[in-house]
């Protein structure tokens, strides 16, 4: 067992140990994943998913990774964009989360241009220079090894290619940092126990955001992985952030 | 400047929910899949990019690919193009311009065009003929309750401009306001005619 450790919320855990509790933690609330997204976002995660899409620039024919897809939300709408020339890959390393989001998507009649990969984000297994465009929504914070992850994205992307993160952040507006934070350590875990009968996962969920990298860091991260013209945008006051940066 | 995220997901909303409404316009759509549409609003400079597909629509405020048709219009016209007997004229006038794939940009306007859902059928379905009846009428009362203080109120505002403010001009003054400019232009172009008559006549009495 490696003896280099990380954190999981606000647990410092060895490194292997954090896969095992994320997993169990994906494991558990994959089935009500979209529901509780609904519920704690009260929605507005559907709007920061489809500023993302905006942003991607993507075009009919391309090929294009949805890494850490999950229930894919960003999915569904990049394979109308690319159309039957073109080819998303729905990528979890969480088989769960990759099941209800096949599930989810053949249902709404979605198959021809979709594959599914169950991979993990660090060591990606695409021959390089493989994709236009990556996605990475609510993922990356889960990750064990984020500049890893930064690096075989980068390697993943075709020249000219973009990478955009969605993620939590760092809320700007001093007001807002702390009603949010009232929210995500009292409220959330409460909803969590009362919707999805799992308390922990949802503590876990808060305590991620809070140790995940803010916005700058993040921005320097995928700089350092190669990235330029790297650039944020902040929504919903800071409480999540766009990231997006090029390899050229 | 791109359309606000909440806006569009609203509209996304509303079109599918029309089209999930009415099997036969889906049938219909669900035959341009594949297709890209676009309409320019040419006085907001700002393109919508429609992206039909089996169970609706997507849309999309950019795209950086090409659109297979381009629809292009004003926002008033766009807004007018929802009225049947309007369509005709504003597409001889050239208020509405097709570029590209002109059948696919017609189909597409007529899908956008026949979105007008039997509401009352669809909600007697679920509650009931009785109930659906007199919501129906219930909601016609309404419209008519509604469209009889609309004119009543335009009156008013149009009698208190006109007579009691004085700010707006009524209809017959401007009229005859207007018929004398035209009775000035003609004196005018008389005028002016004699003058020139006139000048080409003064070398001919000088020589003398």
């Amino acid at each position: 067992m490696s003896d280099k450790t990380t954190h999981f919320g606000f647990q410092t855990v060895n490194q292997e140990e954090k896969v095992h509790k994320v997993a169990e933690v994906f494991h558990s609330v994959a089935n009500k994943y979209d529901v509780m997204n609904d519920l704690m976002s009260f929605g507005i995660h559907r709007l920061w998913k489809r500023f993302t899409i905006e942003a991607c620039q993507v075009q009919r024919g391309q090929k294009v990774l949805d890494l850490a897809g999950g229930s894919g939300d960003l999915t569904a709408r990049l394979a109308h964009l690319v159309g039957s020339e073109g080819c998303v890959v729905l990528s979890d390393i969480n088989s769960s989360m990759l099941s209800v989001g096949r599930e989810k998507l053949i249902d709404q009649g979605l198959i021809g241009n979709i594959e599914y990969v169950q991979a993990n984000a660090e060591k990606l297994p695409f021959p390089n220079s493989s994709f236009d465009c990556i996605t990475i929504a609510f993922g990356l914070r889960n990750v064990t090894d984020k500049d890893a992850a930064l690096r075989a994205m980068y390697n993943s992307l075709k020249p000219g290619g973009r990478l955009l993160i969605l993620e939590f952040s760092k809320p700007t507006i001093p007001l807002l940092d702390k009603v949010y934070e009232q929210y995500s350590f009292k409220i959330l875990p409460l909803m969590g126990k009362l919707i999805a009968d799992d308390a922990n996962s949802y503590r876990y969920l808060a305590e991620s955001i809070r140790m995940h990298p803010d916005q700058e860091t993040l921005l320097s991260m995928m700089q350092e992985a190669g990235f330029e013209h790297c650039q944020y945008q902040n929504m919903t006051g800071g409480i999540v952030a766009l990231h997006k940066g090029y390899k050229f | 400047m791109s359309w606000p995220p909440v806006l569009l997901a609203s509209i996304e909303m509303l079109i599918n929910r029309y089209l999930g409404l009415d099997p036969e316009l889906l049938t219909k759509l669900s035959q341009l899949k594949g297709k890209i549409i676009a309409i320019e609003i040419t006085d907001l400079q700002k393109n919508l990019y429609f992206f039909p597909h089996a169970k609706g629509m997507l849309l999309q405020g950019n795209y950086s690919g090409d659109a297979d048709t381009f629809i292009h219009t004003s926002s008033i016209s766009l807004l007018q193009l929802a009225d049947t007997q309007r369509k005709q004229v504003l597409l001889r006038n050239a208020q509405v311009r097709i570029t590209g794939d002109i059948a696919l940009g017609e189909q597409f306007q007529s899908i956008l065009h026949s979105i007008e859902i039997d509401w009352a059928g669809y909600f007697a379905l679920l509650s009931g003929d009785i109930i659906s009846h007199k919501l129906s009428r219930f909601t016609q009362h309404l419209q008519q309750w509604g469209k009889n203080n609309a004119r009543q109120l335009q009156e008013n505002t149009a009698e208190y401009l006109l007579f009691e403010k004085r700010t707006l001009v009524p209809p017959q003054e401007l009229q005859s306001f207007f018929d004398n400019v035209d009775t000035l232009r003609s004196d005018l172009d008389r005028l002016s005619a004699r003058v020139m008559r006139l000048q080409l006549l003064t070398p001919a009495i000088k020589n003398d």
